[in-house]
């Protein structure tokens, strides 16, 4: 088991009594998984990937519950032990790939920084050769051109690649991206997805894929949870859950994908 | 698109800057008379070939004083402009970050500070410290620090909510290593133009001060002091104020043109 959240509360303390965001979530990981977490907005599932990290905002936090990764429980950790983790055996995407780059520094600069803190012992050339490997594999043509390049130069497709590739410079064990393709064009989300199946198909690296579009989950992931305001409404086998769903949330969640040919009957029915 | 404009603040700030700059250099190496030898028969000689600027009431050559003046003026406000810049700079680099108490506690000192006048504040560490261009030069840092740490505050306080910063906390980046490699290179314009506005108060602080005769002491030569020495004979032999005069207004002008530059560069 790579990861094991159990029972996880989380609450927001802007509010007398606290908002609950999380209401005793509970789920598993293996090694080399793709879950799907899918919900739409406010239902807790990018506070849930952020817990994982600890990264939640001062007015939150996991009021209880555990998040075990590899038997260890992450909420109990220090500052100092976080920051081993974070990048180095945990890494995470954003949504946003347009502001998540730092806009001062070159590409080649923040792709090694993972590097720089976590890779013991590396050599400035060994460093440059790995990040340069790093946005090869990311899918970006020309890594050596890339590598002097500033992120505004970038087009959006370009510097999720480039986050990618910052986060699998330290090959880590777990990817969580939260909505990593939700700011890109239709073609280049299939491009990224097509890329985080690669990288998971070759070194084995589990993802946990965070996601309001149920069309994209179906493509990559093998297991779903679906959550809707803080808990889990229904859990399985993607196939099973697209295609026969037990619980009337994730009917009416299916039920409002918008289908093409539905639409156009309704329009004729109409005239 | 905006038609790229040119940024015409820039271009003339940095060449006056660079021009008093090179001109105090010249100082430092070469004068053309001893600027603190007095000669009893070129007393109040108005400009002519032999000195340039002409000479003040001791008969010393203005155009040396100048040279040395633009020198020490110069180095009383880069010193300001580094020890209360870079004091204000962790300062407001340490509140904005992580606020909470210390921003509280560090902020509401920096207030304190900041109610009192600039100038009568520096009065009163001179008057507990003593004259002197050193002295000076801290008391000067002293009340210039509030000003750096506010703005460099503000900055951080908008920067740390950048996505980058979150991504850089992903990475497992330290919170010293995110403020000072990853935010500081962010906020460098607005540094760099409160570095220049900052230089631009000190300079024209340094010589209020000296003209007050609290500042730099005789018989250092230094801007503010010749104009406060010569005021007297200003209808009489006004080149004697006139030229120090016009070098306190070129290391101004320059500075302040320079920081409006540096912010339009910025994008601000």
């Amino acid at each position: 088991m790579l990861l094991e959240v159990k029972n996880l509360n989380i609450e927001f303390y802007d509010t007398d009594p606290p908002e609950k965001a999380v209401k005793g979530i509970s789920f598993s990981m293996e090694q080399g998984e793709i879950l799907g977490i899918v919900g739409e907005s406010g239902s807790g599932k990018t506070q849930t990937a952020l817990s994982i990290l600890q990264l939640l905002k001062s007015n939150s936090g996991i009021s209880s519950g555990e998040i075990l990764f590899k038997g260890k429980n992450l909420a109990g950790l220090s500052g100092r032990e976080l920051q081993k983790i974070r990048g180095k055996e945990i890494s995470m995407i954003f949504q946003e790939p347009m502001t998540s780059l730092n806009p001062v520094l070159t590409v080649g600069r923040q792709v090694e920084e993972g590097l720089k803190l976590h890779g013991e012992g590396f050599s400035k050339e060994q460093r440059k050769a790995k990040a340069l490997d790093a946005l090869g594999e990311a899918g970006l043509p020309d890594p050596e051109g890339i590598y002097g390049k500033y992120p505004h130069q970038l087009s959006g497709g370009m510097r999720q690649r480039v986050m990618i590739a910052a986060a699998l410079v330290t090959e880590p064990e777990l990817l969580i991206a939260d909505e990593p393709t939700t700011a890109l064009d239709v073609t280049v989300q299939a491009q990224i997805l097509e890329l985080l199946k690669e990288i998971n198909a070759k070194h084995g690296t589990s993802i946990l894929f965070i996601s309001h579009d149920l069309a994209v989950i179906r493509k990559l992931c093998g297991r779903v949870l679906v959550m809707n305001q803080g808990v889990v409404v229904e859990e399985g086998e993607v196939s099973r859950v697209f295609d026969h769903p037990q619980k009337d949330y994730t009917k009416k969640l299916l039920a409002a994908i918008p289908d093409r040919r539905r639409s156009l009957r309704k329009r004729r029915r109409s005239q | 698109m905006k038609k790229k404009e040119k940024n015409y603040n820039l271009i003339l700030g940095a060449s006056i800057a660079l021009f008093m700059f090179l001109f105090l250099m010249i100082g430092v190496f070469y004068t053309p008379y001893d600027p603190d030898a007095m000669s009893g028969s070129a007393k109040f000689a108005p400009p002519s070939l032999s000195h340039i600027f002409g000479c003040d009431h001791f008969g010393r050559d203005i155009f040396s004083r100048v040279l040395k003046g633009t020198g020490t003026t110069f180095f009383v406000a880069s010193a300001t402009v580094i020890l209360g810049g870079g004091i204000g700079i962790i300062v407001g680099a340490f509140t904005g970050y992580f606020g909470g108490w210390i921003d509280e506690v560090l902020m509401r000192f920096n207030d304190a500070v900041v109610s009192f006048p600039n100038i009568l504040l520096a009065l009163v560490f001179i008057s507990i410290l003593g004259p002197g261009k050193y002295n000076v030069i801290l008391a000067l840092a002293i009340v210039f620090i509030p000003s750096f740490a506010r703005i460099t505050r503000s900055e951080f306080l908008s920067q740390k909510e950048m996505d980058y910063v979150k991504s850089a906390r992903l990475m497992g980046v330290s919170h010293l290593r995110i403020m000072f490699v990853h935010i500081f290179p962010n906020i460098l314009p607005s540094v760099l133009s409160m570095a220049a506005i900052g230089f631009n108060n000190a300079v024209l602080a340094e010589a209020g001060m000296s003209y007050l005769g609290i500042g730099v002491q005789p018989p250092d030569a230094s801007l503010g002091r010749m104009l406060s020495e010569t005021q007297t004979y200003l209808m009489n032999a006004p080149w004697c104020a006139i030229f120090p005069g016009l070098a306190v207004i070129g290391l101004a002008l320059g500075f302040s043109l320079l920081s409006d530059g540096l912010l339009k560069k910025g994008g601000k």
